[in-house]
């Protein structure tokens, strides 16, 4: 602790901090304009200068010069003003006075300034220059006449996004923020409207709609991605003007991708659904809730009573609040009597959940004894939970090994935290193993091309690769049972065949396993490129074994691809677990908190559902209740999904928008969308948010509240009065959720991973990853591979602009990205001799497309990339629940000439 | 005795021969000042085209809340003025805030004061009848 003095006044301050801080801290307001807080300072417009003793006989910028001990700071006199009034009338020289119709006037900082320093002429005449506009750009507008070259923009997009999208043209009088071409190629996601001190970078879907005085504001978490981001809802009565988001808030730092601030239009999307829908004479028509209601009970009890309760089904979501998840399995559960509840989350990273869970054990607390029930002290946590890492791990990790993910597309919130500590020099090695290149890739360190489906394989090898080279710096590290079977397996596989499967040879495998050893904070990010494989769930037992061969050290960092992937987890939509995931034999538990029965036979998993529908195996599933579930949006094989949907006799779905599926159903109920219910959501670093909900649409209900409806018509209620008390019953089964009641949940959440936080406030318990675990030793597929017949691979990715299929609505994915691709290496495509934009046929063993083709060097040679957000390209047609697939590419004039 | 009454009497034959104070609405108007605040109007610039730029602040300053704006862009750039501009004369006190608070001298009170009418929904004005006023 240093003492510096400013104004006359004794401050206390760390060393290292600037002038600017210190005040900043103290509430002592220095003018500034190039300074913000979320990025690094360059003292560039001087408006902050101060004055300081000892020091030069000049002013300095409050905001790059460091304090130091007994410095004495004046930050107000007669001196400063005047350099500050000079300085900004240079700037005003050409800043044109359109203050009326620019959209950031009322929150212009440039406009704040000049009326604090009481300017209200401009003496100074210089050469005029010639803006270039861009209007051309989607979604972003530039003026650059009204920048003022503080290079905010270009720091946010460089240390921040990490696309350097816009950087300085030109020099002294004549420089001008680029963007290199007439629009913009960047990743949209408006940050550089965020920070713009001006209106040189506004929001086009914005403009004009509003002025900022006017807008109220209201905090709300992402519904896209499992980043659980936070952001401010604009609205001027009751309509979504723009989305942007607080620099204050500790979750993204005031960061939000191009989903978050250009697609949440959905809200008040004209299609969106405000009544519910029966099918009459086949046609969804709109009929009063109570008539839709009771047909959906009578249907249930028929189907119940004729066939059993185990021919129904559920299919729960990653869009949903916990309540809502947490209710649905137990009316599938408890009310239904079903014991097959699922969610698509299954087919990819509910893959590493189970084997997380399965591995490292399930989240389990171990109470004193001898103590009151209310305030019990802890003296054991032990579980998979404690490998976990959050976003603040990330920033005080020193080497990140990202395998089997593209995680900017997945969770943009992890490659934010990653630039910045980079940026920081906190992260020395960020070391990323890919099938494809991305921008993201070009920042590492260090980075390696893995076969598409070869994200297991790389695991397996830096686990064979350790226990070659680590020998005595393994010891200690990790304790647990079946090393010697694990080490057998590992040494029997041979490097020929890892390298064979992965691209990656044993030298490299090596130092990747080095790099871990030798970290002290070591960080793993897995996603979808691994847990979307078709044997995800093997793979990812490598990486719980991992995980306990590196013990402690080592934190695992997951995506998750919807605001409540890990949440509906948590709240037991699996047939794998119970809420807390919870083993099926704990059911008595649930018998007496819920007082229903719970069956406890093993569930089918969504694949088998579909197929039981479908009308494979003994007993057929013949009515399925969907919550917000796009089945057609996942990796699931279309045409199989298609079978199983038409021959069910009841299928109900709770959607926000008549998507494919929904309009297969018997009966749609119209639910809010997760950013209007009131409840929580647990985000992909286990923090779990309240998500404060405020309604946008008329009709729609909460989805927990459509199912106590039909639970009451069923005999069997469920009374919840609100979502505090449905939370309230989550704690009561899931003691990790028991530190806050819902309305008392702070800002920044909690992580329910960190029980120690807040309600025990003790550390004192053991924290172990327990000995008693033993690793999981399953046979790994080779990945596909290509074939005479197939010699292309089909690789399922995911797209920047879209999330899942709710984003289809969302205006800014619809600017951005309004057609889906089959994107080929421009190599590749010569060697077809197809165009970008021709049409291309694409056969795999399972069915065939045709889609319009697009050219990107960074998609790897000899495969296919695809993704599955869109309506027009029916990527389902091709996979079966993987995301690697062998295939064949047909140009289509071959095929049906005069087509293209 | 007879002074006083013919004083009086003299007085009103003299006010028999002044002009009269009193104006003869609504046959006749009567003229108001220069800075009579009457209700408010819209201006054109010299081209035509509207003066108002639908930056708000009319809307904004306004203490009865009488005027909505509801703006829109134009082909150029800089181009923005008001889709919709209504002032509900109902609600309107004249206090020509409007007026002070426009950057573009685009509002101004007009000095008509005849207001009353049978049917609220009639003052309220839009656009067009205030460009014409």
């Amino acid at each position: 602790m240093i003492t510096v003095t400013i104004n006359g006044k004794a401050y206390e301050a760390q060393p290292g901090m600037t002038v600017m801080q210190v005040a900043d801290a103290n509430g002592i307001r220095i003018p500034r304009l190039c300074y913000h807080k979320a990025l690094s300072p360059i003292g560039a417009c001087r408006i902050c200068v101060v004055e300081v003793k000892p020091g030069p006989p000049r002013p300095v910028p409050a905001c790059t010069t460091p304090v130091a001990d007994k410095m004495q700071v004046v930050t107000e006199s007669e001196t400063l003003t005047h350099y500050r009034r000079e300085l900004l009338q240079l700037l005003l020289i050409n800043h044109p006075l359109d203050c009326p119709i620019c959209d950031k006037g009322g929150e212009c900082e440039l406009q704040n300034l000049t009326r604090e320093l009481k300017i209200s002429q401009q003496p100074y005449q210089a050469a005029k220059l010639t803006p270039q506009y861009d209007s051309q750009s989607p979604l972003i507008e530039r003026y650059p006449d009204r920048c003022v070259n503080c290079e905010r923009c270009v720091r946010v997009c460089r240390d921040w996004v990490g696309a350097a999208a816009l950087y300085f043209d030109n020099r002294g009088y004549r420089t001008a923020v680029t963007a290199g071409g007439r629009v913009m190629d960047c990743e949209f996601c408006g940050s550089c409207i965020g920070v713009c001190p001006t209106g040189a970078i506004i929001d086009k879907t914005f403009k004009y709609s509003a002025r900022a005085w006017q807008l109220q504001k209201e905090a709300a978490v992402c519904p896209y991605c499992g980043g659980g981001c936070h952001l401010v809802l604009e609205t001027k009565k009751g309509q979504l003007k723009r989305v942007t988001a607080s620099f204050d808030e500790p979750v993204n730092g005031g960061i939000i991708c191009s989903r978050g601030r250009f697609s949440l239009d959905i809200v008040q999307h004209e299609r969106r659904l405000t009544e519910p829908l029966i099918r009459k004479d086949g046609e969804l028509r709109p009929v009063a809730w109570e008539e839709a209601l009771d047909f959906v009970a009578d249907r249930i009890r028929e189907i119940g009573s004729r066939h059993g309760p185990f021919a129904l089904a559920g299919i729960g979501s990653a869009r949903a609040t916990n309540e809502s998840n947490y209710v649905f399995q137990k009316f599938c559960r408890a009310v239904l009597g079903t014991a097959h509840v699922d969610t698509t989350a299954a087919l990819d990273h509910q893959k590493i959940l189970r084997a997380l869970v399965h591995v490292l054990g399930r989240p389990r607390v171990t109470w004193a004894d001898g103590e009151g029930t209310s305030h019990r002290a802890i003296r054991e946590v032990s579980g998979f939970q404690l490998a976990l890492g959050t976003l603040d791990d990330l920033d005080r990790a020193d080497t990140v090994l990202v395998v089997g993910s593209d995680v900017k597309k997945e969770m943009p919130p992890l490659v934010w935290r990653i630039n910045q500590a980079q940026k920081r020099k906190s992260l020395r090695e960020l070391l990323i193993v890919s099938s494809r290149h991305t921008r993201f890739r070009s920042s590492a360190r260090w980075s390696g091309t893995c076969r598409p489906g070869g994200a297991g394989f790389v695991i397996l090898g830096i686990l064979k690769g350790l226990f070659e080279t680590g020998g005595e710096k393994l010891r200690g590290l990790g304790d647990f049972r079946r090393e010697e079977v694990l080490r057998r397996r590992l040494d029997a596989t041979k490097w020929d065949l890892v390298q064979d499967a992965t691209g990656l040879d044993r030298e490299r495998m090596v130092f990747l396993a080095d790099r871990l050893l030798t970290a002290e904070r070591p960080s793993l990010v897995v996603g979808y490129d691994l847990a979307g494989l078709g044997d995800g769930y093997d793979a990812a037992c490598y990486v719980a074994d991992l995980l306990l061969v590196l013990g402690k050290k080592l934190k695992l960092h997951l995506t998750a691809e919807k605001a409540n992937t890990q949440g509906c987890s948590d709240m037991g939509v699996s047939p794998h677990w119970l809420p807390g995931y919870a083993p099926l034999e704990d059911a008595d538990r649930f018998e007496a908190v819920w007082k229903m029965e719970v069956p406890r036979d093993p569930g089918l998993t969504l694949a088998e559902i579909v197929a039981a529908a479908a009308g494979e195996g003994p007993s057929p599933i013949r009515g399925l209740w969907m919550v917000g579930t796009d089945l057609f949006g996942t990796s699931l094989n279309r045409s199989a999904v298609e079978a199983a949907l038409e021959r069910l006799e009841l299928l109900v779905c709770q959607e926000a928008f008549l998507n494919p599926t929904a309009a297969m159903a018997h009966v749609v109920f119209p639910a809010r969308l997760a950013v209007e219910t009131e409840g929580s959501l647990t985000s992909g670093e286990l923090r779990v948010q309240r998500q404060e909900g405020k309604t946008f649409a008329s009709g729609p209900r909460d989805d927990w509240e459509i199912l106590c409806e039909v639970a009451r018509r069923l005999g069997r209620p469920m009374e919840y009065a609100s979502a505090a008390q449905i939370f309230s019953e989550i704690c009561q089964v899931f003691p990790h959720y028991d530190q806050y009641g819902l309305p008392d949940i702070p800002a920044e959440g909690f992580w329910w991973n960190r029980l120690y936080r807040t309600k025990y406030g003790s550390m004192g318990w053991r924290r172990v990853l327990d000995p008693s675990l033993k690793a999981v030793i399953p046979w790994l597929e080779m990945p596909p591979q290509v074939s005479e017949e197939y010699p292309f691979l089909l690789l399922v990715s995911r797209s920047l602009f879209q999330s899942g299929t709710l984003s289809r609505y969302g205006l800014g994915a619809r600017t951005l990205e309004p057609q889906g691709l089959a994107w080929l290496h421009p190599q590749d495509a010569r060697d077809l001799q197809v165009k970008e934009g021709e049409r291309i046929r694409v056969a795999s063993a399972s069915g065939s497309i045709t889609a319009p083709v697009g050219l990107d060097r960074r998609v790897p040679r000899r495969t296919v990339q695809a993704s599955l957000h869109f309506q027009d390209l029916p990527v389902q047609r091709l996979t079966d629940g993987g995301i690697v697939y062998p295939v064949r590419v047909i140009p289509t004039a071959e095929v049906e000439p005069g087509q293209g | 005795m007879i002074g006083p009454l013919l004083k009086g009497l003299g007085k009103t034959l003299e006010q028999m021969f002044r002009k009269p104070i009193t104006i003869e609405y609504p046959e006749k108007k009567r003229e108001v000042s220069e800075r009579f605040r009457g209700h408010p109007r819209l201006l054109r610039d010299e081209t035509g085209r509207i003066k108002c730029v639908a930056c708000h602040l009319c809307e904004t300053i306004c203490p009865s809340k009488a005027i909505t704006v509801v703006p829109e862009g134009g082909p150029q750039m800089h181009d923005k003025h008001p889709r919709e501009f209504i002032v509900d004369l109902a609600r309107c006190i004249f206090c020509g805030f409007c007026q002070e608070a426009c950057p573009k001298g685009a509002i101004m009170l007009n000095r008509k004061y005849e207001l009353a009418q049978y049917r609220r929904d009639v003052l309220i004005y839009d656009k067009e009848k205030l460009l014409e006023e």
